[in-house]
């Protein structure tokens, strides 16, 4: 159902989305625009539904109210949603979930089914030198450090070269070195990103890789008090 | 040095575990040593070689690798389906499942056989041919259908297994097919294929099922060869062939379960929602659970059309009192007998050294034992003046059901433990008055849905175990399971179809509390 002219629209228009679990309501009336070329952060204590949003964003829940639509065309509604992987969005979790049955390589390729072979390796040298992973193709999971098992979850990500990287506190519990060397690969790679949202709730994170941040307030999305959230 | 007392009663315990699950083939051993084996005059050869007995293995192999792959494939279909559904549906699910997972596979072959009765009745009376239910295709539809709900309920437990994120990853990169089979099924495999592995052993090591049909396999030779020469020395070297093929089976879908650590999520199949599939696999999804549905309620239908009247029912309950009770004594103490045991033995089992792979080993090669030769081993090791009036009283039954299913509840509690987060337990160490009260108040509640699980699972087993009860139970006294076989056997399903029909029933009216406890 095309609603609007494409090409003078954000990329991404969320209209008064509202999710609920077991009838208690986690997300109500959410609506906000993601431009191409934005880079946007969420805010939000724990529990707060900035998880939820992003799942929502990415097609891994369906909301009970209220459309998404993608350059006009919606993508998600109350009980039908485009399925996850025809929306050129990658994620990247909380925790690495990496595949524990499959190496690094294998984790990467997984999403470039729809490539040749060899283009396919081609595009994992690329990830694989842009995450500063070359020598680990063939380590499994189990035998990664938590640094590394955090730049594969981001080069699995990548490597389909999605238009929208949404990021769920991929930080967390990093001890601070590690963190801000990770900080700094995530700008580099958002960079080739038209659309990145990064969900955290540290404020410096925020600041540091995006130009807008909004906050999610009592079940609704508002703009920061800093400011930078206005759109 | 000093040994707490918990870990002396442990060892005791182990101690125990050993005795009950190998002492049978122990005794089995020592009795092929010390007696010497006698063959027919003029055969040089030990009884296991001759090309009939080589020609009934592979039978028996094809049938049980026939009944577990068909059966994994539905159960993995209705598995897949039953996850997407909502919760309530799931909860009358469960209970179907649990409900048929208790009828032993001899009411099945009854039904079926009185189903396809009345279908060629109804054929002829139209001049048309009737159908032929015989032979290795009847054995292998009744044991599908027989151990199905086993499979779905092993399937669902591995699916369990499976983290939410790692399928929410694979779903934002590829459709959701094959998500399934390049990421669930891989993440599930340790269980499917335990499952699948203990579809072809329970398949394996029955007789009864192929005998019914007309159709010979290996265990029924072995206990054939015990019953002709009284020699038990020499039924273990007819046993070997079947033992080692059924071990290296068992080595081979149990190698996975024991190293499984990924913990259970605790809730049922988050990862399933909101899945698109194609429609050519709804429809494969749909037929599965209209098996399981026939499957499960065939057995009702058929058996009160057999019954006829409430008199004749009731004439049936009363003439089968007695081995009712006496089952339900049998299979009640072996589910609680077993826990104490199983439960010292998975404490080792759960620990991933030298050990413990020595315990996994004896574990998986009792599975491997044809139930006649468990039977002739209790025989060797108890019937001795140093154990008194053991032999030939009802505790050899009972007996005969631990060494049978006690290695199943040990891998149950294995999985339990591993799921047990090591830091409530050091906290409960801290905090405990005494060892007592830490087991009492927390370690046991924590263990409480393995160990209930591991009781039902024996005690359903037990109920049905047929070929060793047959070797062991006392003379006069007679199973649910023996009067119900022998019935059938001997041609009188009228007579046995009340009987059926109230372990159908009691099944059917306890299965949703049991469904209930194990969910809790």
């Amino acid at each position: 159902m095309a609603l609007f002219e494409p090409e003078l629209l954000p990329l991404v228009n969320v209209i008064d989305l509202t999710k609920q679990y077991n009838g208690a309501p986690v997300l109500e009336g959410v609506s906000f625009d993601l431009a191409e070329h934005s880079r946007t952060a969420i805010l939000g204590p724990s529990g707060s539904g900035k998880t939820t949003l992003l799942r929502l964003l990415a097609g891994l829940e369906l909301p009970e109210q209220g459309e998404i639509y993608m350059r006009g065309q919606v993508i998600s509604q109350p009980g039908w949603a485009r399925p996850p992987h025809q929306r050129g969005m990658g994620m990247v979790f909380q925790s690495p979930a990496l595949w524990p049955h499959m190496n690094v390589a294998q984790n990467i390729l997984f999403g470039l089914g729809n490539l040749s072979r060899s283009s396919a390796r081609q595009r994992l040298e690329v990830v694989l030198a842009q995450c500063a992973l070359l020598g680990l193709e063939t380590r499994h999971p189990q035998h990664l450090s938590g640094g590394e098992a955090r730049r594969v979850a981001l080069a699995r990500a990548i490597a389909p070269q999605p238009q929208i990287l949404l990021l769920d506190e991929p930080l967390t519990n990093l001890d601070p070195d590690l963190k801000n060397t990770l900080l700094e690969l995530l700008r580099t790679i958002a960079s080739d990103i038209s659309i990145l949202v990064h969900v955290t709730h540290d404020r410096q994170e925020a600041e540091f890789l995006c130009e807008r941040i909004w906050t999610i307030c009592d079940r609704r999305l508002v703009a920061d008090a800093t400011g930078k959230g206005e759109q | 040095m000093q040994i707490s007392m918990e870990k002396c009663l442990e060892r005791m315990l182990l101690l125990g575990y050993l005795v009950l699950i190998a002492g049978p083939l122990l005794a089995l051993g020592w009795v092929l040593l010390t007696a010497p084996v006698t063959y027919s005059a003029g055969v040089a050869l030990p009884p296991i070689f001759s090309l009939r007995k080589a020609t009934l293995l592979l039978n028996s192999l094809l049938l049980a690798g026939s009944v577990a792959i068909v059966g994994t494939s539905i159960a993995l279909l209705a598995a897949t389906a039953a996850a997407a559904q909502s919760n309530l549906w799931q909860r009358v699910f469960r209970w179907l499942l649990i409900a048929t997972v208790v009828l032993p596979p001899y009411v099945h072959a009854l039904t079926w056989t009185t189903i396809f009765d009345r279908l060629n009745a109804v054929l002829l009376s139209l001049g048309l041919t009737g159908l032929h239910f015989h032979g290795w295709v009847a054995s292998a539809w009744v044991q599908v259908i027989a151990f199905l709900p086993l499979a779905v309920l092993i399937t669902q437990a591995g699916f369990r297994r499976v983290e939410e994120q790692l399928v929410a990853a694979a779903r934002t990169q590829r459709a959701d097919l094959e998500v399934l089979w390049w990421v669930v099924l891989p993440l599930a495999k340790p269980l499917l294929l335990a499952g699948s592995g203990l579809l072809f052993l329970l398949s394996l090591m029955d007789y009864s099922i192929p005998y019914l049909f007309g159709k010979n396999v290996y265990t029924l030779e072995v206990f054939a060869d015990f019953s002709i020469h009284n020699q038990p020395g020499r039924t273990l070297m007819v046993a070997f062939p079947l033992v080692g093929m059924a071990l290296l089976i068992i080595l081979i879908s149990f190698a996975g379960a024991r190293s499984l650590v990924v913990p259970s999520q605790g809730e049922d199949h988050l990862w399933c929602s909101g899945m698109s599939l194609p429609k050519w696999f709804h429809y494969l999804q749909n037929f599965s659970i209209i098996f399981l549905v026939i499957a499960a309620l065939a057995p009702l239908i058929m058996l009160s059309a057999l019954v006829g009247s409430l008199p004749e029912l009731i004439a049936s309950l009363t003439n089968g009192a007695p081995e009712t009770l006496f089952t339900l004594t049998t299979s009640l103490l072996t589910g609680l007998i077993c826990l104490p045991f199983a439960l010292a033995a998975s404490r080792v089992l759960a620990i991933p050294d030298r050990r413990s792979l020595a315990l996994w080993l004896i574990t998986l090669l009792v599975l491997a034992i044809p139930p006649s030769l468990v039977g002739i081993g209790q025989v060797a090791l108890w019937n001795r003046s140093l154990f008194g009036g053991l032999y030939g009283s009802d505790t050899m039954v009972v007996l005969t059901n631990l060494t049978r299913f006690m290695p199943l509840a040990a891998i149950v509690l294995t999985g339990q433990q591993r799921r047990t987060d090591q830091l409530l337990v050091d906290a409960t160490r801290l905090f405990q008055k005494n060892t007592a009260h830490g087991w009492w108040k927390i370690r046991l509640p924590m263990l409480a849905p393995g160990l209930l699980a591991a009781a039902c699972l024996v005690m359903v087993l037990s109920a049905g175990e047929l070929a060793a009860t047959l070797i062991v139970i006392p003379p006069g006294r007679a199973t649910l399971t023996l009067r119900i076989y022998n019935f059938i056997h001997y041609g009188s399903p009228e007579a046995v179809a009340g009987l059926s029909l109230a372990l159908v029933m009691l099944v059917m009216v306890t299965s949703p509390l049991m469904a209930f406890l194990l969910e809790r």
